[in-house]
């Protein structure tokens, strides 16, 4: 005999627990677990008091349950864990090594940090400010170091001729113009019987 | 006409000194976690040793290789030890132990998705047969109950011997479980439902 719900609902109050289990295997495993809310319980027990059916029906998984616990139980105690305490003991040390690398990490040797260079506050702008001067006076014109730029713009063709260019005066005047007349020759630098290069 | 009481004659979950409803000789959980937070090895192996049991059982009917079941059982607790920071039993239902057995559940469940179990089982393979027996090294348990018990696990769904397992082993409640696995609480009653009346044909086989 299905339970009728609606009778049960118009007879007593439902809890939201049993108003939530669907069928009557749910209401009955709950039950025999004794998982129900106490007001539940009792209604449970009003109701199998009054339904035969019901009853039967708890008998039979009251059955079953017992059945499989007992094949779980004989099974289970004729296999015997004999690696039990070398099994706990490997866990163990397993948690403790890693409990223990966290704190190894945690705690290096004073020795082995490398110093820290402490730098004030106020030598950051002082370092930025002397920095830009250095900057401005490579950019000036009056700097000693900076050369005077070539006075032409003209593309020269290296392959067509020579032309001597102006250039800051490294060498002295003779030697200056010994080298030009040199060039103009056609010599190179390493003479007419200079070997083919490109050969 | 007698009433039954509230409970069966013989409960589903297991009871007596081995179980870990049976606390009476080890500190309670809530006490022990606190202690391996603080470092405390000797907390760490009392829980180890509390729940080395049911949780070996658990593991070995889930994943049916002792050896597995052992190697899980390790990366169970390894994984309690490195999450245990963010661990709250106000957070939990059923607590430290629900806890642990879903992080384990997860490690079997994990290890079954790279082998690929279920695979496996929507072609409709046997997932166990004499000739895949584990391999050679496996220690066989011996006895013939065992290995019929054993089979007739193997054949249950996975989310049924899930339920069953977790309920004769872990002895937690049933919104406990349904709350680990995450499922409505009538689909984990049906499922353990379904489960224990599948085993027992299997086993009357």
């Amino acid at each position: 005999m299905e339970w009728e719900r609606g009778n049960r609902r118009s007879q007593v109050a439902m809890s939201n627990l049993l108003h939530e289990l669907e069928n009557n295997e749910a209401i009955l495993l709950m039950y025999l677990a004794g998982e129900l809310p106490e007001e539940d319980r009792v209604e449970v027990e009003q109701m199998l008091a009054n339904d035969p059916a019901l009853r039967a029906e708890l008998a039979e998984l009251t059955v079953l349950q017992d059945g499989v616990t007992g094949i779980m139980e004989r099974v289970d105690a004729k296999s015997d864990l004999s690696r039990r305490e070398a099994i706990v003991r490997q866990v163990s040390r397993a948690l403790t090594a890693a409990r223990l690398q966290p704190l190894r990490t945690e705690s290096a040797p004073a020795e082995t940090a490398r110093p820290r260079l402490r730098i004030a506050w106020w030598a950051y702008p002082i370092a930025i400010a002397a920095a830009l001067l250095v900057g401005i006076m490579l950019l000036s014109d009056n700097h000693p170091m900076n050369l005077p730029a070539p006075q032409s713009n003209q593309f020269v063709d290296s392959r067509d001729s020579f032309q001597p260019q102006a250039t800051a005066q490294i060498f002295p005047d003779d030697l200056e113009k010994e080298l030009i007349s040199l060039n103009s020759e056609g010599t190179g630098l390493f003479g007419t019987g200079s070997p083919d290069l490109d050969r | 006409m007698t009433l039954m009481a509230g409970k069966s004659s013989v409960p589903l979950t297991k009871p007596g000194p081995t179980h870990p409803a049976a606390e009476g000789n080890h500190p309670p959980d809530a006490l022990l976690v606190d202690r391996l937070r603080l470092g405390e090895a000797a907390a760490g192996e009392s829980l180890v040793r509390k729940y080395y049991q049911p949780l070996v059982r658990y593991l070995q009917r889930l994943v049916g290789n002792e050896q597995l079941a052992e190697e899980l059982h390790q990366q169970t607790w390894l994984s309690v030890l490195e999450h245990l920071g963010r661990f709250d039993a106000r957070n939990v239902s059923g607590g430290f132990k629900a806890w642990l057995f879903r992080i384990a559940t997860n490690k079997a469940n994990d290890h079954w998705r790279s082998a690929g179990r279920e695979k496996a089982a929507k072609h409709g393979l046997k997932q166990i047969t004499d000739e895949t027996l584990p391999a050679a090294d496996f220690r066989m348990e011996g006895s013939e109950q065992e290995m019929k018990l054993k089979r007739a696990i193997e054949q249950l769904p996975e989310a049924q011997k899930q339920v069953l397992m977790l309920r004769y082993y872990s002895n937690l409640k049933f919104i406990e479980i349904a709350e680990m696995i995450g499922c409505p609480l009538n689909t984990a009653l049906g499922r353990m439902h379904k489960a224990m009346l599948k085993l027992k044909e299997l086993m009357a086989d």
